[in-house]
């Protein structure tokens, strides 16, 4: 009896420290010593977290190539797919803040072209979307935009609602061909866009 | 008691699987363009773009008052053209260092016919194009008739002008009409051609 006394003390300091801000349950065991009942409440907790990714295979990837983009405009939609089992947000980051080339631009040009990147998020049943449009120069890591990432639990487009392996989300970007202002340089450019995904409580 | 420790040890292994509550994941997607190397024609203040220009250098009457070509006319230089007239237009191009090429035929009044001695209906000039570059200076390209030959031609070293202001004027100078100054000029419509071309350079 007293080996046993103390295995039920040993589990009781270790599950305190393990089970530290998870929702409460009860538990209570009873020991004898000298003869005297001891009652101990030991407290059993657990949760299990929301989970949150992009499927299997189905993370936002891909490149797209525009040549005279500046004639041409641009337009291209990358499609993904959440595994969320709550909430999530989805955040964007633009490596340059629109395309940019190599190059030194005089006055009355310029080696910098933004665009429009749109997030567009589904829930599973359809029933719940979520869906912004912001200019690449806003999706800097001090841009301004609302889905500007790294994505958190309090930064990023919010989805409210679960999104299980549901297609229909996908990135786009976009512009139309360049109209006035400063002369876009003879060159090759370039942008990066990270896409970060997080639970949103 | 056995059961309560069995419960104890459940609950920590199932906590222990539980992924992080703010778990996040990445995708990435290039996006790449390109530009290509071009001159367009554009009008002040923005515009369609178009590959070509004209316009019209109209030296009114030729003649002096003793039938020979208007000293004024002969006394024109590049920095003073012919009656103080240019073509001014806007060009754009997007390359680091295009070229400039002029070419030109004489005035003329397009017949085959030869005045006599002491006529002419022949007149030379040189014609220049001035361009405008995004370093605030300029460079000038000129091609003579009287030498005529190929078109002149020679890159701005840096780019054009950018802005919405015209970067381009186009002038003749330095007219001498063949057969000397002393020569009377036949009567009729003397006309020629300026053609510039500006290229990007690739």
């Amino acid at each position: 009896m007293t080996t046993l006394f103390r295995l039920v003390l040993a589990f009781a300091a270790a599950g305190a420290a393990a089970l530290l801000g998870a929702a409460p349950a009860n538990a209570q065991a009873t020991a004898y010593a000298g003869g005297a009942p001891v009652v101990l409440s030991i407290p059993v907790t657990a949760s299990v977290g929301g989970r949150c990714g992009f499927a299997d295979g189905a993370a936002p990837s891909g490149t797209y190539s525009q040549d005279d983009f500046d004639r041409q405009g641009l337009s291209s939609t990358f499609a993904f797919t959440l595994n969320c089992t709550g909430p999530s947000r989805v955040a964007v980051v633009s490596g340059n803040g629109g395309l940019v080339t190599s190059g030194t631009a005089a006055t009355g040009y310029t080696a910098r072209a933004d665009y429009d990147v749109t997030l567009n998020l589904v829930s599973t049943d359809g029933k719940t979307t979520a869906a912004a449009t912001c200019a690449a120069s806003a999706l800097t890591t001090s841009g301004a935009c609302a889905f500007r990432g790294p994505a958190s639990t309090a930064q990023g487009l919010r989805l409210g609602a679960a999104s299980v392996n549901q297609t229909g989300s996908y990135l786009r970007v976009s512009a139309p061909p360049v109209s006035g202002g400063s002369q876009l340089i003879q060159g090759t450019y370039t942008d990066t866009l990270t896409i970060t995904l997080s639970v949103a409580p | 008691m056995k059961k309560t420790i069995a419960t104890i040890l459940v609950a920590a292994a199932g906590l222990a699987a539980t992924p992080s509550y703010a778990q996040s994941v990445t995708g990435t997607v290039n996006v790449t363009g390109t530009v290509g190397g071009r001159c367009s024609v554009v009008a002040p203040g923005g515009g369609t773009e178009v590959q070509t220009f004209s316009g019209a250098i109209d030296l009114q009457r030729l003649d002096a008052a003793d039938g020979t070509l208007r000293s004024t006319l002969v006394a024109s230089t590049g920095a003073s053209p012919a009656d103080s007239l240019s073509v001014a237009t806007r060009v754009m191009c997007n390359t680091a260092n295009p070229t400039v090429g002029i070419i030109a035929t004489p005035l003329n009044t397009g017949g085959a016919t030869v005045p006599g001695a002491g006529y002419s209906n022949d007149i030379n000039y040189t014609a220049q194009v001035k361009v405008n570059t995004a370093s605030g200076a300029s460079k000038t390209v000129t091609y003579s008739t009287l030498v005529g030959g190929a078109a002149a031609s020679a890159q701005l070293g840096e780019r054009i002008a950018g802005g919405s202001a015209n970067n381009v004027a186009v002038s003749v100078f330095g007219l001498s009409a063949k057969g000397g100054a002393s020569s009377l000029l036949a009567e009729g419509k003397y006309t020629s051609v300026v053609t510039v071309t500006i290229n990007p350079t690739m």
